[in-house]
């Protein structure tokens, strides 16, 4: 049985070649290419893609169960012996989920973007500029899930990052947008040099062990090497006071974390997602929501088999998740940006899946992601046709009623909110359900009763922000004026379309894999072997647990019943009294104004760490360090010695006149004479 | 010893020996068919035909032989013999063979237009190169006393001349007069040394002097000095170097670039054979006399190098300072040493004959870009010129990842190499000082960027430069080779057939090194 498999690379070999030819019509053409050649490159490189996704993901499903991954080995990157770095790819269940999802949603969302993207004119080859970035963020994508090695994967995870910064200050003629893609790359920094040290650490640890590698499935072979390995200083750090007896594989995996924090905005690194929705509404729903920002994630799932023997990087990861969801879903419940309200869900979502990932139960992580692909990508659509409609208004407090004027997006929103709500047999259900059941059977995992009584209390809180924005937008009677909102119109065929695919998924994509419990209940013989469980295991082996099916039923059953009051809490507040809101918003004023404000974080962010920093920056480094010792004394001044050794010193030698010459000429040969002859009897 | 006279293993220099005799006879009769008015393809020959018919004859020449080089690298040794081996042929010969040869073509594809625009299209032009590179092909591959000193001068005496060859030019004609009085004397000082080496040894086999050689011997180490004078001239190490500026700056450009190199290479080919073959038993000794002198070329070459205005004495001066460089080769005696020094030749060809063909190309009707300043503003009037100017700058500086960076690179690795295996602090000494070096040549190579693009031109002297298709080719060529030998990594080279480069260089190396 050979693992070979060289279409693999055809997969992110599309967006490349897309990127190529436009990127060299950009740098060498006047002008943007036809508005029919962008879009031909720009969307059938990805629907390329995923094709070639479907057919090899199906390759994979037949192969023998414990056997089933490909490799396709592209060229040794660096071979600096005894370290090899191959640029290969590898696909196995846990990279095929993730590129169904990224070139699936990917194809859609660059398929909505055709009809969103029409009226930018703000400049002359925006259009095509933009089919560029998203194809080239496809790309990075695609080479940071099937990667085979750390390596490969940071170009990917750079990749992303370069893209997300350059989408979300697309419209760069607005100071605010620009800001917002930096502060998204200088905090992603954060994380990359947290990831960058844990894949140096991990290196360095393998090497000890006699296999310098950084190649999951070697890695995976020889990591049980490690599982005893303690933290040891360097002799030359002996001065510094006892360290804690930390076991190496924590103290990697807690950097790899830090990277994971970085990208998929945990706390305290998330403050940058919110401010990314500064970019076009397709980049939030296919960076912001749908995958980057899931790459943390994939990568903890992907690096299982190091966090499984750190309990302690793991206990850190699902607690981190689970305050973040339940942080960032207080948030939500106050903001009236449409996009930030759906931004601070993401955050929390991420959250969820962090949680179910420290709790070991890695496919309930990725059933998640997955499940959250769909539905919040098509919440961020559906929000996007809204701005479109609204002609780029985003505050929901100017809307409401809009489900006459929107009669389909109205509907295709409906359902993502519905099922990221929770409701019963719509996929938030499920993927959330096995989230929870995580948490709840993770014994060994320190607090895991309080992490699952935060899961179930966010799934609450997640229905009610939720049904509370669809009822501000769509419900009620318009707060807009006459002539807004007469102007509103349903948006075309390019938009609706993805949003059709999108909501049939997020209702029904779980079918394809319910949950062992649910595929026993509900289709009785199917194989088990049908499980999004099953199927990952051999790739992210989940700690199996040994809850019964009762208990499963009574758990989903109090999730839904949390769900149903958020929801019924939302209703009763903005369907069937909404003038009771602002009475209830001024009994709990002081509350009210520390979510509304976000807690203030970015305050705090700002007063302790960027302001002392720019001090720093500018006082000492820039002044003292910078104009005065390096500047001043430094360059001008040896410049300055320099000068004056040629000009006083040299330069009267150089006269001109042969004859001189000749006289330096024989006065150097004699002195070379002198030399040799020194040692000659 | 029988004679052995292999002349296929000489083919190359048998290629540019024939064009050195028979360039002359072919521009007289082409000078005749123009004054008979004679048509040739239905066309009347005018003075440009001719000129295009004898840069494309030279050429052929040049690039039969140089793929007969490229093609033969691999070849066992051949010795070509009297009654004692005069040339060798061995993959030293033939490394810088192929240097040397993509010098002269390089030049050769630059001359033409330039000399037209001097006004000095003549055929001897190329006769002279063909005499000259021909010495320098037999200089690197001598392996006896008699053929050094003949093939030096065979390469030195056509350089006069071509250093001359404005006749209009006064400072055309006191560079040759001033080389050619200089080079005399060291000429001179080497064939003296060469005569005492004789008497010492008895023979002037480079292999038996080696063993006839007496480290106490006064009469040995007099020789040996006179002849290591002799070389420190023709590589212009300091204090041998005060011609340099004064030459490269009157001659013409083109052929400043071809002296630059070209001779640069052939000296160093033929001082790495004479150190490590010949001298060999009085490295030691000598191994301070290296010392000095690089040091001293490369602090002298860059420090004056700062305060010159003149483009091409500044380009002579960073030539002292890379002479420096490569003399650390040298002190290393080592195989990476010398490997270190014939890949720096190498790169170092490329960047210093780029720099040169943009100069060049900017000449019009006579009158030379000669001050940097003059400079301003020609990335607006001819950008890729700019560009290749900066990329050459740059590779000479040293900037990662061009090819001059790996020169020093590999130059700096030997050094420290060697240093750490005989425990020697006086080689990193030297390591630090090329990389202190290193530092103060930016000083002078960004500047040429800096006026380049961050200046305005100014009205009247902004600078002309329409390049002809073969200069642009030749541009091309110097980038590419900047850009690819910097940054394509070895495993990729083989895709262009199995060209390692420093693999090649250790191959020539190993050729003469103990």
């Amino acid at each position: 049985m050979t693992h070979e498999n060289e279409a693999i690379r055809l997969i992110p070999l599309f967006p490349l070649a897309a990127v190529v030819v436009s990127g060299l019509w950009l740098l060498f053409a006047r002008g943007s290419m036809s508005r029919g050649a962008v879009i031909a490159i720009g969307c059938g490189a990805p629907i390329l893609s995923f094709l070639v996704s479907l057919r090899e993901v199906f390759q994979l499903t037949r192969l023998d169960e414990g056997q089933r991954f490909f490799v396709d080995n592209l060229y040794t990157w660096i071979s600096a012996d005894p370290f090899h770095a191959e640029l290969s790819f590898l696909l196995d269940p846990l990279s095929a989920v993730m590129i169904l999802v990224v070139t699936g949603v990917g194809s859609l969302i660059h398929i909505y973007s055709v009809g969103y993207m029409d009226d930018d004119h703000r400049e002359d080859r925006g259009f095509q500029r933009f089919f560029l970035y998203l194809n080239l963020f496809t790309f990075s994508m695609l080479m940071l899930v099937l990667g085979d090695n750390l390596l490969v994967m940071f170009v990917g995870w750079e990749g992303v990052g370069l893209c997300s910064y350059l989408l979300i200050g697309f419209w760069y003629l607005e100071d605010h947008n620009a800001m917002c893609g930096q502060k998204a790359f200088l905090v992603n920094r954060i994380g990359d040099f947290g990831f960058l040290l844990g894949i140096f650490l991990l290196f360095w640890a393998f090497a000890s062990v006699g296999s310098p590698t950084v190649e999951f499935h070697e890695m995976s072979a020889n990591v049980g090497k490690l599982a005893d390995t303690m933290v040891t200083l360097p002799p030359a750090l002996s001065f510094l006071p006892a360290f804690p007896a930390w076991k190496l594989l924590t103290l990697a995996c807690l950097c790899l974390f830090v990277g994971a924090c970085g990208k998929s905005a945990q706390l305290p690194l998330y403050t940058w997602l919110p401010d990314a929705m500064a970019g076009p509404t397709p980049v939030s729903a296919l960076i912001h929501a749908a995958t980057m920002v899931t790459a943390g994630v994939y990568m903890v799932c992907r690096m299982s088999f190091a966090f499984s023997l750190a309990p302690g990087a793991s206990a850190t990861v699902a607690w981190v998740g689970g305050l973040t969801a339940v942080f960032a879903a207080t948030i939500a419940l106050t903001q009236k940006d449409i996009k930030k309200v759906l931004a601070y869900s993401t955050v929390s979502q991420l959250g969820y899946m962090f949680l179910a990932a420290g709790s070991m139960a890695y496919s309930a992580a990725v059933y998640h992601l997955a499940t959250h692909a769909f539905f919040k990508a098509l919440l961020f659509l559906g929000a996007g046709s809204v701005i479109l409609g609204m002609h780029h208004e985003q505050d929901i407090d100017k809307m409401g009623g809009l489900r006459r004027r929107m009669r389909w997006t109205h509907r295709w929103f409906l359902c993502g909110v519905l099922a990221i709500a929770g409701v019963p047999f719509l996929s938030g259900f499920f993927s959330k359900d096995e989230v929870l059941l995580g948490a709840f059977a993770a014994h060994d995992l320190p607090g895991h009763m309080a992490l699952y009584a935060i899961g179930v209390l966010t799934a609450g809180l997640t229905a009610f922000y939720m049904l509370r924005l669809h009822y501000r937008v769509f419900a009620g009677e318009t707060r807009a004026t006459p002539e807004v909102y007469n102007a509103v119109h349903e948006s075309n065929r390019w938009v609706l379309m993805p949003l059709a695919v999108l909501a049939a998924l997020s209702v029904g994509v779980w079918l394809l894999s319910p949950p062992d419990l649910w595929g026993e209940l509900l289709f009785g013989g199917m194989r088990k072997s049908h499980s999004l469980h099953y199927f990952l295991q051999e790739a992210a082996f989940s700690a199996p647990h040994d809850v019964s099916h009762a208990t499963e039923l009574g758990l989903a059953a109090l999730a839904t019943l949390f769900a149903l009051a958020g929801i019924a809490a939302a209703s009763f507040l903005y369907y069937f009294k909404p003038e009771m809101v602002d009475r209830l918003t001024d009994r709990v004023r002081p509350v009210y104004d520390v979510l509304w404000n976000k807690y203030w974080v970015d305050e705090i962010y700002d007063f302790l760490i960027v302001r002392p920093l720019l001090w720093v920056s500018e006082n000492v480094l820039y002044r003292l360090v910078d104009a005065d010792l390096i500047d001043r004394i430094g360059v001008n001044g040896t410049a300055r010695a320099v000068r004056g050794v040629a000009n006083r010193g040299l330069k009267f030698l150089q006269t001109g006149f042969t004859q001189s010459y000749l006289v330096i000429m024989l006065i150097g040969a004699l002195g070379i004479i002198a030399y040799m002859m020194r040692g000659a009897s | 010893m029988m004679p052995n006279l292999d002349l296929s293993a000489i083919s190359p220099m048998i290629f540019v020996a024939v064009g050195a005799i028979l360039l002359p006879l072919l521009e007289v009769l082409l000078a005749r068919m123009i004054e008979r008015r004679r048509s040739w393809l239905g066309r009347t020959v005018n003075r440009e035909m001719a000129s295009t018919a004898i840069v494309i004859f030279t050429v052929l020449l040049l690039v039969l032989a140089l793929l007969r080089t490229v093609g033969t690298f691999d070849l066992p040794v051949a010795h070509f013999n009297l009654d004692h081996p005069m040339i060798a042929v061995d993959q030293l010969t033939r490394f810088l063979n192929a240097v040397l040869l993509i010098s002269a073509i390089l030049t050769v594809l630059v001359s033409s237009r330039y000399l037209a625009d001097i006004g000095m299209d003549h055929g001897e032009f190329y006769a002279l190169l063909l005499a000259s590179l021909l010495g320098m092909m037999l200089l690197g591959a001598a392996t006896d006393l008699i053929m050094l000193f003949l093939a030096l001068e065979l390469m030195s005496i056509p350089i006069y001349a071509l250093a001359g060859f404005q006749r209009s030019s006064l400072k055309s004609n006191e560079s040759a007069l001033k080389y050619f009085i200089i080079g005399s004397f060291a000429s001179a000082l080497l064939l003296y040394g060469c005569a005492l080496l004789y008497g010492a040894t008895g023979t002037v086999e480079l292999a038996e002097i080696a063993r006839g050689f007496d480290p106490e011997n006064p009469l040995t180490l007099l020789g040996a000095a006179l002849v290591l004078v002799g070389f420190a001239f023709k590589i212009a190490s300091v204090p041998f170097h005060q011609w340099a500026p004064d030459v490269y700056e009157g001659a013409p450009t083109t052929v400043t670039g071809f002296m630059a190199t070209a001779v640069k290479v052939a000296a160093f080919g033929a001082l790495i054979r004479v150190v490590a073959v010949g001298l060999q038993p009085g490295a030691e000794i000598m191994y301070g006399v290296f010392w000095w002198l690089a040091v001293l070329s490369m602090t002298v070459g860059n420090v004056m190098a700062i305060i010159q205005q003149n483009t091409k004495r500044m380009l002579a001066y960073s030539s002292v300072a890379h002479g420096g460089y490569m003399l650390v080769g040298i002190c290393v005696g080592t195989q990476s040493g010398y490997a270190g020094l014939l890949f720096y030749l190498l790169v170092y060809t490329f960047m210093t004959i780029g720099a040169f063909t943009v100069l060049a190309i900017l000449t019009r009707d006579g009158r030379e870009v000669s001050r940097i300043d003059d400079l301003a503003g020609l990335h607006e009037t001819h950008p890729f010129a700019a560009i290749v100017m900066t990329l050459c700058m740059f590779s000479l500086a040293g900037i990662p990842p061009l090819a001059g960076f790996w020169g020093k690179w590999y130059l700096l690795t030997g050094a420290v190499e060697r240093a750490t295996a005989i425990g020697d602090t006086s080689l990193i000494v030297l390591a630090v000082v090329l990389v202190m070096n290193s530092a103060i040549s930016l000083a002078y190579y960004l500047r040429l960027p800096v006026v380049m693009y961050m200046r305005e031109a100014r009205g009247a002297d902004r600078p002309d430069a329409t390049a002809g298709a073969l200069q642009t080719t030749v541009l091309w060529v110097c980038a590419l080779a900047i850009v690819l030998i910097g940054v394509v990594p070895g495993d990729f080279l083989i895709l262009f057939g199995d060209y390692d480069l420093i693999a090649s260089a250790r191959v020539a190396a190993s050729a003469v090194s103990p």
